[in-house]
């Protein structure tokens, strides 16, 4: 009986990791991925010329943080939620 | 004795660390900032400087405060932004106003931009330096300069192959 359990948990345990995978990312960053950058502060868009500046990628303490955005819809991806 | 003051041809000319001493001095500093107080009211050369001040306030309201861009920035010191304020009215009035924003460290940064391949930024904190990089075609440039009141020659050369 308890061989029968481990093998039927170890099924489902691979079972769940298939569909998981199937849906998570793989670990490094595509070539040609899209990557996304918020931008939260007003001054970081310049009106005058309608462009995002370059301080808006500065990295923060070595840093920069960016979004994998491919698999979301462009709604999502545009914060209409 | 004679006072000297020295006239760059700058905004700078009435800053702090213009050397001088005694009555004569006195009495040409006090010339000098009427003088250069009617330039700041006229549109021809006040405006320009105006705007910045203007962007300059705009970013202290936006950025004053800790984690301002949701990545964890530290806020803009006052004293950032009086020292970017010193650093604006040192500019030369014949240069376009530059853009201005905040950088994740807390610094303030001056942005002159023509195309994206012609752009140049000076960024400013809470210590007397200045912090600059610039792209001019193939070329570029980065470095760091000491701001007492003056702005160093190899800076204000960048600007003007950028905005001349």
């Amino acid at each position: 009986m308890m061989k029968f359990l481990k093998s039927f948990f170890l099924t489902l345990k691979g079972w769940f990791s298939k569909v998981e995978s199937r849906h998570r990312p793989t670990v490094a960053v595509g070539e040609n991925e899209n990557l996304a950058r918020y931008i939260f502060s007003k001054s970081h868009f310049s009106r005058q010329s309608h462009r995002v500046k370059s301080e808006a990628y500065m990295p923060s303490r070595g840093q920069v943080s960016v979004f994998r955005i491919d698999e979301l819809t462009e709604s999502v991806d545009l914060g209409d939620w | 004795m004679t006072a000297a003051i020295s006239l760059s041809g700058s905004g700078s000319l009435l800053t702090e660390g213009t050397p001088g001493v005694g009555s004569d001095y006195q009495r040409i500093r006090y010339l000098l900032q009427a003088t250069y107080q009617r330039w700041l009211d006229s549109v021809s050369l006040g405006k320009k400087l105006q705007d910045t001040y203007k962007q300059l306030y705009q970013v202290l309201e936006d950025c004053g405060r800790s984690d301002w861009d949701a990545y964890g920035a530290n806020p803009i010191l006052l004293e950032s932004y009086e020292n970017a304020k010193r650093f604006a009215l040192a500019l030369p009035f014949s240069f376009a106003s530059p853009e201005v924003s905040a950088e994740p460290d807390g610094e303030i940064t001056f942005e002159w931009y023509s195309n994206p391949r012609r752009v140049f930024s000076v960024s400013i904190g809470p210590h007397n330096e200045l912090t600059y990089a610039g792209l001019f075609g193939a070329s570029r440039t980065y470095g760091t300069e000491v701001f007492h009141d003056e702005i160093p020659e190899v800076i204000l050369s960048h600007i003007k192959r950028v905005v001349f």
